[in-house]
């Protein structure tokens, strides 16, 4: 089963899980995390984990792929436990889930990172930095927070004369909506693996044959049906 | 020698490093939480950081600082932290924490394995400790199976949220069927003296603390507390662990037995070190300033 933790209001991860064959993709709810059925051993040697996905019990062995969309369980999703005690019972599911997460086998769309359960959740700056550690020419990062000020929030843009470039990492794959230069793909992939990541959005800044990082996320584009087949055939 | 301290000024641990730095001749840059009207930050990053910090005092180039320590407290209970200016002033300071050079005590993604004690638990493992069996679960069968295979349980938080330890009595346990509700950590209680350790680099400040509490923490009578050597396997073991984790200063939870097996149970990334260093006379705050003052 290709298991996607997502917030029930991603309409991409719903249209990601009805993409697949029937059946072979579920949402995993955060009703199931209230569930009789959820086991993870700190010692394998106790017994074999289960989760339950879509209302129902299953081993971490039947579990063929993974993708995480959110950072954490979010507290106001959880309508079935009492207000007050939704913090908590919310910090607990994503605790529960990092480490389950962690531990799973099989391929994971992003593994948890710093406590965040879809991978890395760095500000620009840790993106820029590490892209120029990896030798690729960045846009530097831009922040400001004054008193009597707006802040100004990091969005680096494009240089002039550069065109902007979304290019997604999915695996060993790099997507676009027109095929990128190879060298382009090399710093895409050389991004992500750095990062520890399998899915990643990268935009980069093109002119000819030059390109120059301008940011890296993780909030992929699920509605390109490429993506969505790339991570499907992963599973 | 510039180092800067973020939080309450007010806060025990943050306040007795700024006292430690001032007996040793450097006056920090203190970023009060509860003012963030006073503080200005401007960053560019790109193969390098730069920029500024402008404090009440001073204003000083961000390249010049050298350390930093720390302790911010959740902005949500801080009603001067929530404005935007606020929000955006603490992402900075992350932000900027996250790519500087200089010395970090502790970095914030370093400090988020604590966030899930399972998932710290391995890596407690992974560094050579022994671990208490541990089942998280919405299993009540689950539970029972666990305690006829282990025997006492005590049940405890999976997430970095505070919560009391406590055994798992008869009278709790009829009430089981409600871990559905919530994924909840038990672990095979283990007889024994807690003892907490301060790692501050390489150098180790053991605290022997006796209590008849599951959790002294919590203790209707205070636990006894007294500065204690550790065997130089366990003392090492230690080291290596912070180091791993990426911590400079750690808060390691320890239990030995009466067999003499040494548990592990928890790195704490911002331990409240003042509590155990005013019971003992450990000179933990010294450490910490020498640390940021690369003097140790």
């Amino acid at each position: 089963m290709f298991v996607v933790v997502a917030s029930r209001t991603d309409a991409a991860a719903r249209a990601l899980c009805e993409r697949a064959p029937p059946g072979s993709a579920q949402l995993l709810s955060w009703r199931d995390l209230s569930t009789p059925g959820w086991r993870y051993y700190g010692d394998p040697g106790d017994g074999d984990d289960g989760a339950v996905i879509a209302d129902t019990p299953i081993t971490n062995a039947e579990i063929t792929a993974v993708l995480t969309r959110c950072p954490a369980v979010p507290p106001h999703e959880l309508g079935h436990i009492v207000p007050a005690d939704r913090s908590y019972v919310a910090a607990e599911m994503t605790a529960l889930l990092v480490a389950w997460l962690t531990r799973l086998r099989c391929p994971v769309f992003n593994r948890p990172q710093d406590g965040c359960l879809c991978g890395p959740r760095w500000p620009p700056e840790r993106w820029t930095m590490l892209a120029s550690s990896l030798g690729l020419r960045a846009v530097p990062v831009e922040r400001r927070a004054v008193p009597g000020l707006a802040p100004s929030a990091p969005r680096p843009t494009a240089p002039p004369g550069f065109e902007l470039r979304t290019v997604t990492v999915v695996g060993a794959r790099v997507l676009a909506s027109t095929k990128p230069p190879e060298t382009l793909v090399d710093a895409a992939l050389t991004l992500a693996s750095a990062a520890g990541v399998t899915l990643l959005k990268t935009e980069f800044a093109v002119r000819g044959s030059e390109h120059v990082f301008v940011s890296a996320g993780l909030d992929v584009d699920l509605a390109a049906g490429s993506v969505a087949d790339a991570l499907l055939a992963a599973a | 020698m510039n180092v800067l301290l973020w939080g309450l000024p007010q806060d025990a641990p943050l306040a007795t490093i700024r006292r430690e730095l001032r007996r040793a001749g450097v006056e920090p840059l203190t970023i009060d939480q509860r003012r963030p009207d006073q503080i200005a930050i401007e960053l560019t990053t790109a193969a390098t950081v730069t920029g500024t910090f402008k404090l009440p005092s001073r204003t000083v180039a961000i390249e010049d600082i050298d350390a930093a320590y720390l302790r911010p407290y959740d902005a949500q209970r801080l009603y001067s932290a929530t404005t935007p200016h606020a929000a955006a002033l603490a992402e900075a300071i992350i932000a900027w924490a996250g790519v500087t050079p200089a010395l970090v005590v502790n970095r914030p993604a370093a400090m988020a394995s604590n966030e899930s004690k399972p998932y710290q638990l391995e890596l407690i493992r992974a560094a050579g400790f022994a671990v208490p069996p541990t089942l998280i679960t919405t299993d009540a069968n689950a539970v029972r199976q666990f305690a006829n295979k282990h025997g006492p349980l005590i049940y405890k938080s999976v997430s970095g949220v505070r919560s009391r330890v406590a055994r798992l009595s008869n009278e709790r346990a009829e009430s089981l069927d409600d871990v559905a509700w919530c994924p909840t950590q038990l672990q095979h209680h283990i007889d024994g003296v807690d003892h907490r350790v301060h790692v501050v680099k390489d150098s180790v400040f053991a605290t022997r603390v006796e209590s008849a509490d599951d959790d002294y923490r919590y203790a209707e009578r205070a636990p006894t507390l007294t500065e204690t050597t550790l065997p130089s396997q366990i003392k090492n073991r230690c080291i290596e662990l912070a180091a791993a984790l990426e911590l400079p200063l750690a808060g390691i939870d320890l239990r030995v037995t009466p067999e003499g097996e040494w548990y592990c149970f928890e790195v704490n990334p911002s331990p409240a070190f003042t509590y155990y260093e005013s019971a003992t006379g450990q000179p933990i705050a010294a450490a910490i300033a020498r640390l940021l003052t690369g003097v140790g």
